[in-house]
């Protein structure tokens, strides 16, 4: 008994022994065929089985070892070929040994195989587990008590009886760690494979890809990477950061590129320009993935470069392509359109009604071509993506009102209604209004093109199914014939050839409505009845109505301590809350503006001392805006910063005169050029230049006040008594002294200023210079314009605040 | 009220031609054309027109470079100016408001509604006389 326990020990010793000695050995035939690699695994199982058995203890002819453990790992790792050998190897040295049990070894030999076979053809299709091992280990370890069926009684009585126990123990633990150790080095040789794929990938990659610390320290890169920043080889790369191999500034914009995607746990995607390794300057398409350690703290940043110059040229060549061609087509047809529209307006004499006839067709036809062309190349800018679509969470039905206004010329000649119908009221959805705007002018174009006079076309808005919005355009007209429906959102499809010519349009009207949709996030789709009308859907998220004013991002009060506020104008939440930061950084506090109207609405409320403006804020209006404020008497004085992608451009072509704008930024902002533009403004407007203007003349105070703007602070005097009095309240930067006052000379006043207060003399008497020193210039009404003086002021307080010395003399005239 | 005088600059003699008749249907305008942007220099400061209308694909000199020039001479830097143009795609569009135009006229435009369109761009003349 004892003595059983005893060898199976020693074969369980034997056994770990040869498969460590195997896991040796594979790490060298890993480049063999699999077929070769399971031969091999079979003749090293079968010595295994071959050497247990050898070293068993044998009674009566009953040999009790381990052999089922190799041969059913054979069979199990090995499949057919590594079976094949094992079992082979193992029935010929049983029959060798011979003896009693040599027959129901053989049997034991076989059933083992085929549980082996079994659980690898069980596991083939999936990857392994350590259950199935343990399965593996369960059934060989069982499989050997089938073998009892077949035993003679008497010899089972005996001996048999006294084996089964350790037999079973030992067989289950042997098959165990043999399963276990061969999956393991499989499991490792699997990892060094898919190691080495990646490897590859990565190293022939043409992106750059590489990963660095939070530190911005490079831990890894391919060699694109390498030749990206111009290092001499991969190696020579780790552990260096950007500023080893960029300009200071180059290399700070991408830590700070770095810094935000670490910071804010997020990936970034970004188009930049960089120098290309072939010293060509280009650009690169970037994303910044931060990656973060087993315990999920980040621990550095994945980088990833590809070089996108070639698309970009690509776009601007379309872009070029198409504005040329729009060029082209049109000048001609300028010269067309605007000759027959004249001639059919009677301009050129009243035409016999043959000839009006004629070049009405041709007018029409003109206006035909013209509509064509717009549609073609709203077309191509769609589907190209030229037209950037600017899409943001608004309300959906005051789109809709405008569209119907839009279309009430139309609406008006062909005498049909249009009802809008609004069954989701206040409804929001996440549109570029103006493609949306677009999309139901065609639709609605249609609607009144197929209407009969005198029906009505209705605009519906109503909620489908949960969060979906559907925005129908019903007519009432003739409905689409079953043999057009297939085609009814293609080009330049009409379903009647002629009715092109008697309805107008260019086919493109629908086709453009799917585009805009799909790009929307939308569908379009219809539904009509011939001789009752069709409707046009549109279908949209419904996106979830945000709190009481939702466009207004207040982001902090104004502080005790006076910060100077600055308003941003940018409907990217991103770039705004970057420019929120830097402005933070620079002691001022900010309010964010996503559209016109917000930032209308707060110019009127608040004071700002300045503002950064996206040019193309909610659509194309930044300029406007920028218009309207230069036109406005309220905040004309405002400085202004452009935060654009295309500042540059615009800047260049502007010779950077622009009036007003203190800077032209480019995207991303740069926080130095930020912080000189506000420095610029701070000069200017730390606070503002008070002005006395002593003047008797009320319509000439206010000339004058308007004339030198909001910009300056100006008090007013009518008298030299007022004069004094204000001249001892507080102190002034500049006078503007008349001389005849009612109740004295103003030149009585000069010896109440103090020096530094400037002065100029602005009087209906011609005066010479016995003024003296305290006098900067004299002016002499009728010669000079209220608006000389203004400019002379403007001019004297600029040379004031830059700290150059004071005007050397005297201006005259 | 004095009439307004329009200053159209286009080197395309058929759509000068044109766009003089168009505007001229309003009979409070008074216009005049040239053909490049060298000559619209000069009758800018002769004539000191209300509004100049440019062209902005024209050889030699265009219509930016033009707008440029006139706001560079203080003889002629408060004309207001507008382009009227082919190239009507928003990035052009902004680029010339941003150069300081007040306004973009897209061709082919409507000869009957040209002056119209150019009324809204002439600056309010109800300010102090």
């Amino acid at each position: 008994m004892n003595e059983i326990w005893h060898s199976l020990l020693a074969n369980l010793a034997l056994v770990s022994i040869l498969v460590v000695a195997w896991d040796l050995v594979a790490d060298f035939t890993g480049r063999l065929s699999q077929r070769v690699q399971s031969l091999l695994l079979g003749l090293v199982m079968c010595a295994g089985a071959i050497i247990s058995m050898a070293t068993a203890l044998s009674v009566s002819g009953f040999v009790v070892d381990l052999r089922a453990a190799f041969v059913g790992a054979a069979a199990f790792f090995g499949g057919w070929p590594a079976l094949f050998i094992a079992t082979a190897g193992s029935i010929a040295y049983r029959l060798y040994l011979g003896g009693q049990g040599a027959s129901v070894g053989i049997v034991s030999i076989l059933i083992t195989a085929v549980v082996g076979l079994a659980w690898h053809h069980i596991v083939a299709a999936r990857s392994r587990t350590m259950f199935d091992i343990f399965g593996l280990g369960v059934s060989v370890a069982l499989a050997g008590l089938i073998t009892l069926l077949i035993i003679p009684p008497q010899v089972v009585a005996g001996f048999v009886q006294q084996s089964t126990l350790p037999s079973l123990v030992f067989r289950f633990l042997s098959t165990f760690i043999i399963g276990v150790l061969l999956d393991r080095q499989e499991r490792r040789r699997d990892l060094a494979m898919s190691n080495m794929i990646y490897r590859a990938m990565v190293r022939e990659l043409p992106d750059s890809l590489n990963v660095k610390d939070v530190n911005g320290r490079f831990i890894a890169a391919n060699p694109a990477t390498a030749e990206l920043v111009r290092a001499a080889s991969v190696e020579d790369l780790i552990g260096k950061t950007d500023f080893d191999f960029y300009p200071k500034d180059v290399a700070e914009r991408f830590r700070q590129d770095e810094t935000g995607a670490l910071e804010a746990g997020q990936t970034l995607r970004i188009d930049q320009p960089a120098l290309l390794p072939d010293g060509r300057q280009g650009w690169l398409y970037t994303l910044k993935a931060p990656f973060r350690d087993e315990a999920g703290k980040i621990a550095g940043v994945i980088t990833y470069n590809r070089d996108i110059t070639e698309q970009k040229q690509n776009a601007q060549l379309k872009n070029d392509f198409i504005s040329t061609v729009s060029h082209e087509l049109r000048t001609p047809l300028t010269s067309i359109r605007g000759s027959l529209g004249l001639i059919a307006a009677g301009v050129g004499g009243e035409l016999s009604p043959k000839v009006a006839n004629l070049v009405n067709i041709a007018h029409n036809n003109s206006e035909r071509l013209v509509l064509l062309i717009n549609d073609i190349l709203d077309m191509e800018k769609i589907e190209s993506g030229v037209i950037a679509f600017k899409i943001r969470q608004m309300p959906v039905r005051p789109v809709l009102e405008q569209a119907i206004a839009a279309s009430s010329n139309y609406m008006a000649e062909s005498r049909i209604r249009i009802v809008m119908v609004d069954d989701a009221p206040r409804a929001e959805a996440n549109i570029d209004p103006d493609r949306l705007h677009q999309v139901m002018a065609n639709l609605l174009s249609n609607a009144i093109k197929f209407s009969d006079a005198g029906g009505t076309v209705t605009v519906k808005l109503q909620r489908r199914d949960r969060d979906m919005l559907r925005i129908s355009v019903i007519d009432q007209g003739a409905g689409i014939p079953e043999a057009f429906r297939s085609r009814i959102f293609g080009k330049f499809e009409q379903a009647d050839a002629s009715s092109t010519r008697k309805k107008g349009g260019t086919g493109l009207g629908l086709s453009i409505v799917k585009t805009i949709m799909e790009k929307l996030g939308g569908a379009a789709s219809y539904e009509t009845e011939e001789g009752k009308g069709t409707s046009f859907h549109v279908d949209l998220a419904e996106a979830p109505r945000q709190a009481e004013k939702p466009i207004l991002v207040e982001r902090r009060e104004r502080k005790r301590d006076g910060r100077l506020r600055v308003l941003i104008c940018e409907d990217e939440p991103d770039v705004a809350a970057v420019i929120a930061a830097l402005l933070e950084a620079e002691g001022f506090s900010s309010d964010v503006a996503p559209d016109i109207d917000t930032a209308k609405a707060l110019l009127r409320s608040r004071d700002y001392v300045a503002l950064t403006l996206d040019i193309r804020l909610a659509g194309e209006s930044g300029i406007d805006l920028f218009h309207d404020i230069r036109a406005s008497p309220v905040n004309s004085d405002i400085s202004v910063i452009v935060i654009s992608a295309v500042a540059d451009e615009a800047r260049r072509s502007l010779n950077g005169s622009a009036v007003g704008i203190v800077d032209w930024l480019e995207k991303p902002v740069d926080s130095a050029r930020l912080h000189a533009a506000l420095a610029k403004i701070v000069g200017r407007r730390v606070e503002k230049a008070q002005i006395l203007h002593v003047e008797d003349d009320e319509g000439l105070l206010a000339v004058m006040s308007a004339g030198l703007g909001p910009g300056v602070s100006i008090a007013s005097a009518k008298t030299l008594q007022d004069a004094r009095r204000a001249v001892a309240k507080r102190r002034f930067d500049l006078v503007i002294l008349d001389i005849a006052l009612p109740d004295g000379s103003g030149l009585d006043l000069l010896a109440d200023l103090p020096l530094e207060t400037r002065v100029i003399v602005f009087s209906a008497a011609e005066m010479d210079e016995k003024l003296g020193d305290r006098v900067q210039a004299i002016m002499t009404k009728t010669r000079a314009s209220e608006v000389d003086v203004a400019k002379l002021v403007r001019s004297m307080l600029i040379a004031t605040r830059d700290g150059s010395a004071p005007t050397p003399g005297k201006e005259r005239r | 009220m004095m009439p307004a005088r329009i200053l159209y600059v286009d080197d395309e003699d058929d759509i000068r031609e044109i766009a003089q008749m168009s505007l001229e249907l309003d009979p409070e305008f008074e216009v005049r054309s040239c053909s490049s942007g060298v000559a619209a220099l000069t009758d800018a400061v002769d004539w000191q027109p209300d509004l100049i209308l440019l062209d902005v694909m024209m050889p030699d000199m265009d219509g930016p470079e033009t707008l440029t020039r006139l706001a560079d001479s203080p003889l002629t830097a408060s004309i207001p100016v507008a382009f009227i143009t082919a190239r009507t795609q928003t990035h052009q569009v902004e680029r010339y408001l941003a150069m300081g135009a007040v306004g973009v006229i897209a061709k082919p435009f409507d000869p009957l509604a040209l002056a119209g369109e150019v009324r809204k761009l002439l600056p309010r003349r109800d300010g102090p006389a």
